[in-house]
């Protein structure tokens, strides 16, 4: 059975401007000679059903508008180029896994260290902040008081969120399971909860691999 | 590091709550008939949107705001689609001619083909699209389906839907 469809039409395609004026503004001749062309042609079809999605879209509900208002102008805009995804995917794990290794050793070593020793390692000052190689493995901060604490780490789109369990000592470890969580090239923000000095905020961000 | 995450006053951001308000369902309902799914469909129109609010100084007054935001839109998607290395699924290279030459309709007056055409503009331009993809350009449901953030059995029904339409609206522009 043959589809009674014509070939594609000869001559240069509308723009995507001229298709949209056609279809919303007044039925003129150009008008007429646009939407014909576009009723025989797939490219300009598969245009028009593209504008036909943009001016009659489905309804989005309240609460995702507002999470998309509130997402607004509070991050970077600049998307990351998907086709790297997979390459940046596996860098990444290979990041994790050098970086678990060597962690494993730097504790290994520290333990040693501190039995010889015989002292507490000091806990460094507020880190991580900044640009990163990999993921965190700890958070550490000033912990004067020796008080059990908390830390939330979070993205500006609220798609990643993570609570510490309550620990002393001014470091709280960042879980394998979360650091491979982390996205290159996003920008996370941690905090600790209850904070004193107002709920300040330090960020870091994972640095991209270049292929 | 502490830094503000906010790049815009308060003040200005809140003037544009209302287009935006109005703007990102279109343009999300836009992306995804583009083939971009989920959450890659809510970060391009976010991306749009930044780039419609950045620019608003530059849209003139007399002009249709909407074609001109469908045109930023536009370039969105296709600045996307080369990132991802799918150029080619850009529906309309402007002013490109068409590599198939075939009789020039507008001036030879060919009746049945000018009646075929008729009949294709009545349909639906998703269904028609879905049609055409298939009969002209011989692509596959998948990629058709691909193309139109369309499953495989939705473009199957479309494109059986299309042909029933098109041989009934013909019929009936036979009929005496």
């Amino acid at each position: 059975m043959t589809d009674p469809v014509p070939p594609r039409p000869a001559g240069p395609h509308p723009t995507a401007e001229q298709l949209y004026r056609a279809r919303r503004g007044p039925r003129d001749a150009e008008a007429e000679r646009v939407l014909l062309h576009a009723a025989g042609c797939a490219l300009c079809s598969v245009e028009m059903a593209r504008q036909d999605a943009y001016d009659a879209p489905a309804a989005v509900p309240a609460a995702a508008l507002e999470a998309a208002w509130e997402r607004f102008g509070r991050e970077p805009q600049i998307r990351r180029p998907a086709g790297r995804t997979a390459a940046l995917s596996l860098a990444a794990a290979l990041a994790v896994c050098v970086l678990g290794l060597g962690v494993w050793v730097a504790e290994r070593r520290s333990e040693t260290a501190d039995v010889e020793r015989g002292a507490p390692a000091a806990a460094a000052d507020w880190e991580p902040s900044g640009t990163l190689d990999a993921p965190p493995a700890a958070f550490t901060f000033p912990d004067p008081g020796g008080e059990p604490r908390r830390i939330r780490v979070f993205d500006a789109a609220q798609s990643y969120a993570w609570t510490s369990e309550p620990a002393t000592g001014g470091r709280i470890a960042f879980p394998e399971t979360e650091r491979r969580r982390l996205q290159p090239g996003v920008e996370y923000f941690w905090t600790l909860l209850d904070d004193h000095e107002g709920g300040a905020a330090r960020s870091f961000r994972i640095q991209r691999r270049r292929p | 590091m502490l830094r503000s995450i906010a790049p815009v006053s308060s003040g200005e951001r809140e003037e544009f709550r209302g287009v935006f308000v109005e703007l990102f369902p279109r343009l999300r309902s836009y992306f995804r008939a583009c083939g971009f799914q989920g959450a890659d469909a809510d970060d391009l129109s976010q991306t749009a949107l930044w780039i419609v609010y950045r620019s608003r100084g530059q849209f003139r007054g007399d002009g249709d705001f909407d074609a001109w935001v469908y045109s930023i839109a536009r370039n969105v998607a296709r600045d996307e689609w080369r990132r991802r290395g799918r150029a080619g699924e850009e529906p309309v290279s402007e002013a490109i001619p068409d590599r198939v030459p075939s009789a020039e309709i507008w001036t030879t007056g060919r009746q049945d083909l000018r009646r075929t055409l008729d009949a294709l503009a009545k349909l639906p331009a998703g269904m028609r699209a879905c049609l055409l993809l298939r009969a002209q350009e011989g692509l596959s449901y998948r990629e058709i389906g691909r193309r139109l953030s369309l499953a495989v059995p939705t473009v199957k029904v479309q494109i059986w839907n299309a042909r029933r339409r098109l041989r009934s609206l013909l019929e009936e522009e036979r009929a005496p």
